[in-house]
């Protein structure tokens, strides 16, 4: 791998900027000339980490007089963006872009996703129901769900699902500071404690994202089974305008352009739970079957 | 001495006092007090850090004793920064310094599991049978398969041995291939930067026996798709070095302490320097304690506060004034200058206005600017003389063959590429010696006026209240070859942009804004309704904002995250945001830009990696599908769909050309070649090659002919029917269930077939079904014959797992790890060994290749397969479609691989030499080159350096004489 990579192969990193100045008819070669003979091999950054060599691969650059800045390359070496102008775009022709309204920026309000209809106040469990967007931010107690099971992380924080609503909206709801609340909607439910905070906009919920079902979950009132995810209460939708394909800049490229899975125009029911069960009873002794060892015949 | 002769000899010790008694010292046992001593000894001091998708990305000392990993701590060796910035270290954050609790906690995945009703089949089915002829025993009979599927998610694992899960692996993936096709055996793990070698793993695995890999930076939602709409690019952005570089910072909708963490210190120092801060977040984020300005708009109403301030900066600073820098900037490097051709439209009120159509091209001209190569692709504007001008580098300049005319045209060098003078391109049509007299009213079209339960809207007042006509300068112009003679209105982007912002320019009837008090589209009153944000502080920011850009040249900048993209129309949000970058010349320029950071994406070493993890050096092309298209269709999410797709249309289309539902839209998208299939066909790609074989005919001219006629169809038609699901899924350095998973319960329900919590029901009898797609009554429950999760923690994904395999923890291999918030590669390592059975990522898919090879044999051979791939970006296939978008199924248009289809190539597989081919560099490297986003080059070099520093395959067979790689080193 580093020996292939122009990032970490002076010579790989000329060569690649040479190919490029055959399509632009510029000469780049010089911001990698003085890094040539440089190779960076694992044994090297176990000693200590490396900065790397820059390479037409990326648009910013590594150098003593500037930091690394996205689109550098393009405004200070004349590359083209890789857009149908060239150029930085504030206009996108193509005809589902126009189709769909998005030529020019515009502003766009959410989406209606229609997933509390038919379950907001439907199978009331005698508490007040109310409707808040769900949103779903980076946590302070873990990279996404790794750590958030790590004891240490559990005990700096609630230690368990939890999420987050304003003064306003717990009262209304008539949800007091770490009581069990449930989300849900036509999706999916979750159990949770609920943090009340100031600091929260009324008409939202925050759980902070990746919490899983493993650690501290109880059992949803309105499922039956365990709370779920925080995905539990979302979809996929998709857009059509990220599905151009075979267009200049619009075009596939893995993790590069097409759909993308939003989830913030979600809403979901808020109540207080009224029971909270752990569904800890064991199993029935018949769906417990033995396994085989090797060798042995059922 | 022992503790027991210490007590009994206690009164009997020698004593001896000092310091007038105060002090005694006596002859007891001190070595308890080494316990204490060597609390913080170690035998050694390891480099590595934590593969997690973080853009901290930092690098960590692991303290080992006694073979045992005791704790981390920060590394400050980073290489320095420039003399006059503060460096990098110490970066580190509460998470990651708590990373080695998990190597010997109970969460900690020590053997390799098995769900125990799938075992028990197993090991019945392999009395008498081979391992393949067993796992198909087992997933032929619906009872033996639902029997393990129905109770995933309920524990009930029991230990098994390495040996015995490579044959089950091994097995499902050669029936699953012989019965079904290799694009049936998906693998799903993400970011790769956050541990290279374990990525390439598993995708190497399956890219020599063709299988799918999943993406993950689009479904995470990290993708902004703002960004390749605007420049063509992925993501690029500045790393954190480079907000001390700044004078005004904007965190929209980024909170950086809390999760930027070991980069946030940038943004603390750079205010030491008088640098302004303004926050933009609905909550009172631990960033808004940071800032001098909080601004706390509406959540999910952003994009409203970002038009206003384009407003106010296009207003003062290309109106009220011209700045010089930006007006260079904007012709230099925007689309601004570019011109746009209009076309009549009549509103629903009778009202004719002219609305925004394609952007002019050489090809429209008579002799076509004296364009040959892609006159199609190239775009035009004015000279300042008013005179037709091609300015150099757009696409069309940058394919075709070696030795054209205009080859080495494609840069922004200011010059025309018809005659190469010098030119300066007219941002305005009024501009120069002979401004258009004439205007037109256009039609823009206007979304603030949508009704909705839970936002604010602001309505147009009269008849048109999703429209915005407003007055913009045009030209006529003729364009067509002799004898098609015809005149088009046109306008330049930048007219358009103007009028769409609603800055008043004295032109007649223009309907713009009086001042920002005006209550219409886009001023700053007009967004205060909306986002509750008072319009005071909207105009202050953006002048400020632009202020700083103009006087210091573009060291305005906007740190931007997921609270910004995770939304539907995220592109607004972006594109509003990245306007005010681009008209205040911030691009590109050290200190500004747009600062986007969702998810640890940068693989800095990516063209060395992407030979390796998809197996290039063997076999081209690989198999790359988007997740959300694919977990949309095979989680059948699609099957409850609510949003119409007229609720997200355009007031100005034409309804009738755009019908049907959010599948149907994707469905298409496959077949046109836009988007990646998985699975591909409903036939096995092996048996298309035999089919076409058996018909003497070439198998894409097989498969071109069959598409036409019907009989081969492509899977996306019917993702319910069982010829079509994906059958065996690898989920490693993921948890695809417990994180990424949207939609999590509809996983559980159609694609693990287990206890789940949908609560709602899919579309009813009533409900118009997608018209693309094959609908069945009864939903599937249970796609996946068998699920594969590695972990080193017993997560979510685990837990629903049918095996799950203990790898190696972050201080257990030997890996590589990059970011784009620092601009170093530093490891993984080794600080101890892999705890109880527990392997690295690499050891386990070498192994699944080992047992792979051995299983394969009398299943599959040498065989010979179709792979459909769409019209890639940064390949000649991005030109595609110049104009209009033609469906051949519809007959619009004839079907052409690579044209109005997905790609198609013949690939061969070598099945019994799948471990040979993992372990060494194949010969493609040396035959073809290596090459990265549309630029090539020859690799020999490299290749015979690689085989000097890892040692040639020894062995006769196929790899014989080839560059090892055995070890995750070699790999590195």
């Amino acid at each position: 791998m580093l020996p292939l990579a122009p990032e970490t192969n002076g010579h790989v990193a000329v060569k690649a900027w040479q190919a490029l100045g055959r399509q632009t008819g510029r000469e780049h070669a010089h911001l990698a000339l003085h890094r040539e003979d440089e190779k960076i091999r694992f044994r090297d950054i176990q000693a200590q980490p490396r900065k790397i060599i820059s390479s037409p691969t990326w648009s910013g650059i590594e150098s003593e007089t500037v930091s690394y800045n996205a689109g550098y390359t393009n405004v200070h070496e004349l590359i083209p963006w890789r857009t149908l102008t060239g150029r930085q775009q504030f206009y996108l022709d193509h005809p589902w872009m126009r189709a769909f309204g998005e030529g020019l920026a515009s502003y766009r309000p959410p989406v209606d996703l229609k997933t509390t209809a038919g379950i907001h106040g439907v199978k009331g469990n005698g508490n007040p129901e109310i409707l808040l967007n769900f949103i779903t931010p980076h946590q302070k107690w873990g990279i996404h769900s790794t750590y958030t099971d790590n004891l240490l992380m559990l005990t700096l924080s609630r230690g368990g699902p939890c999420v987050w609503l304003s003064e306003d909206d717990a009262q209304r709801a008539g949800i007091v500071d770490n009581d069990w609340v449930e989300l849900f909607n036509i999706n999916g439910a979750i159990a949770a404690r609920a943090v009340v905070s100031q600091r929260v906009n009324p008409g939202m919920v925050m759980m902070y994202h990746a919490q899983e079902k493993i650690v501290n979950t109880p059992g949803s009132e309105i499922t039956g089974a365990r709370g779920g995810i925080h995905n539990s209460v979302t979809r996929i939708v998709l857009k059509p305008t990220h599905m151009i394909g075979g267009y200049a800049q619009q075009s596939y490229g893995f993790n590069y352009y097409g759909t993308v899975g939003t989830n913030r125009d979600e809403f979901v029911v808020v109540r207080k739970m009224d029971k909270v069960d752990w569904l800890d009873t064991p199993v029935a002794d018949e769906l417990i079957r033995p396994v085989q060892a090797h060798g042995e015949v059922a | 001495m022992s503790h027991f002769l210490d007590r009994l000899n206690y009164f009997a010790s020698p004593r001896e006092s000092f310091a007038d008694g105060f002090g005694v010292t006596n002859g007891e046992d001190r070595t308890w007090e080494d316990g204490y001593r060597n609390r913080w000894a170690h035998d050694k001091i390891v480099r590595s850090t934590h593969g997690v998708n973080c853009t901290g990305s930092c690098s960590w000392k692991i303290y080992v004793k006694g073979g045992i990993v005791t704790w981390e701590t920060q590394q400050t060796d980073y290489p320095r920064t420039r003399w006059d910035m503060p460096n990098h270290e110490p970066r580190g954050c509460s998470r990651g310094a708590s990373y080695s609790w998990y190597l010997y906690s109970a969460n900690r995945v020590k053997h390799p599991l098995v769900r125990g009703r799938l075992l028990r089949s197993w090991r019945v089915a392999r009395q008498g049978k081979g391992p393949v002829e067993a796992w198909a025993s087992i997933v032929e009979s619906d009872a033996t398969r639902r029997d393990y599927q129905s109770v995933r998610g309920m524990g009930g694992f029991v230990r098994s041995s390495w040996d015995e899960v490579n044959e089950i692996v091994a097995a499902a993936n050669v029936y699953t291939i012989k019965k079904y096709g290799p694009d049936r055996v998906i693998g799903f793990s993400p970011i790769p930067a956050m541990s290279m070698v374990s990525y390439a793993a598993g995708s190497r695995y399956l890219s020599l026996i063709g299988g799918v890999c999943m993406s993950f930076y689009d479904w995470y939602c990290d993708l902004p798709p703002a960004s390749p709409q605007v420049w063509g690019e992925q993501t690029d952005v500045p790393e954190s070095a480079d907000w001390y570089n700044s004078s005004f910072i904007i965190a929209w909708g980024s909170n950086v302490p809390q999760t930027r963490t070991p980069d946030a210190h940038f943004f603390t120092e750079v205010r030491y320097k008088g640098t302004k801060t303004v926050a933009v977040t609905p909550d009172y984020s631990e960033v808004a304690k940071l800032a001098d300005i909080w601004l706390h708009p509406k959540q999910g109403t952003d994009a409203a506060v970002a038009m206003a301030m384009g407003h106010v900066i296009l207003t003062e600073f290309y109106f009220k004034k011209r700045s010089a820098y930006f007006d260079d900037y904007a012709r230099r490097y925007t689309d601004l200058p570019m011109l746009v051709m209009l076309k009549a439209h009549t509103l629903p009120n009778g009202d004719k206005v002219m609305v925004p159509d394609r952007y002019v091209r050489a090809a429209d001209f008579a002799g076509q600017l004296g364009q040959t190569n892609n006159p199609e692709w190239k775009t035009v504007a004015l000279g300042e003389d008013g005179k037709v001008v091609l300015p150099n580098g757009a696409i069309g300049f940058r394919w075709g063959p070696d030795g054209r005319a205009d080859q080495g045209q494609w840069n922004l060098e200011a010059k025309d590429a018809q005659h190469g003078n010098d030119v300066r391109l007219k941002l305005s049509l009024l501009e120069g010696s002979q401004p258009s007299l004439e205007t037109a009213r256009v039609g823009f079209p206007y979304f603030g006026g949508i009704v909705s339960e839970h936002f604010q809207n602001n309505a147009l007042n009269g008849e048109n209240a999703d429209v915005l006509v407003r007055t913009v300068p045009v030209q006529r112009i003729a364009l067509g070859k002799a004898g098609e003679q015809s005149e088009v209105l046109v306008a330049t982007v930048f007219d358009l942009q103007a009028a769409n912002y609603g800055v008043a320019r004295g032109l007649p009837g223009e309907l713009a804004a009086d001042s920002y008090d005006d209550d219409t589209p886009y001023t700053p009153a007009w967004q205060e309704r909306i986002t509750g944000t008072p319009r005071d502080q909207v105009i202050t920011v953006a002048r400020q904002f632009a202020e700083n850009a103009e006087k210091t040249q573009g060291r305005s900048m906007v740190i931007i995250g997921a609270a910004m993209n995770h939304w539907y129309h995220s592109d607004m949000n972006y594109r509003g945001i990245i306007n005010m970058l681009m008209m205040c010349g911030c691009i590109g320029k050290s200190g500004g830009g747009w600062a986007h950071y969702v998810g640890q994406e940068k693989l800095r070493p990516q063209t060395g990696w992407t030979a390796l993890a998809f197996a290039l050096d063997w076999i081209r092309p690989p198999r790359q599908q988007n997740s959300t298209s694919f977990f949309y269709a095979h989680t059948d999410q699609w099957r409850y769909e609510k949003l119409g797709m007229a609720e997200v249309l355009s007031p100005l289309a034409d309804k009738q050309k755009f019908g049907g539902s959010m599948i149907d839209y994707n469905v298409r998208a496959e077949r046109m070649g836009w988007l990646p299939s998985a699975p591909q066909l409903k036939t096995n790609p092996l048996q298309v090659v035999r089919d076409a074989q058996a018909a003497g005919m070439d198998p894409k001219e097989y498969a071109v002919r069959a598409l036409k006629d019907g009989s081969l169809q492509m899977s996306c038609q019917d993702p319910d029917h069982q010829a079509n699901w994906p059958r065996n899924l690898f989920v490693w350095r993921s948890n695809l269930l417990g994180s990424s998973g949207k939609g999590h319960e509809y996983f559980l329900k159609h694609l693990l077939g287990t206890s789940h919590g949908v609560q709602g029901k899919d579309l009813g009898v009533d409900d118009a079904k997608p018209e693309e797609v094959v609908w069945h009554d009864q939903a599937p429950e249970g796609k996946l014959d068998l699920l594969v999760t590695l972990d080193f923690r017993m997560s979510t994904t685990c837990l629903y797992s049918d095996i799950v395999l203990p790898t190696a923890t972050w201080y257990e291999k030997n890996d590589l790890n990059t970011s784009d918030m620092h601009p170093f590669i530093h490891p993984l390592s080794t600080a101890v060994d892999p705890a109880w059975q527990a392997r690295s990522d690499w050891e386990i898919y070498k192994g699944f290749a080992r047992k792979f090879s051995e299983v394969c044999v009398g299943h599959l051979g040498t065989e010979k397969e179709l792979v459909l791939t769409p019209l890639m970006h940064d390949t000649p296939a991005e030109l595609a479609q110049a104009f209009d978008v033609k469906d051949w199924k519809r007959g619009e248009v004839d079907l052409i691989p690579g044209k109005t289809a997905p790609q198609m190539t013949v690939v061969e597989r070598d099945y019994p030499n799948v471990y040979k081919r993992f372990t060494a560099l194949g010969p493609l490297m040396n035959k073809l080159g290596n090459a990265g986003k549309g630029i090539g080059w020859n690799t020999q070099t490299e290749v015979a350096q690689l085989g000097e520093l890892n040692g040639l395959v020894t062995a006769e067979g196929a790899t014989c004489g080839m560059p090892k790689i055995e070890t995750d080193i070699d790999a590195c």
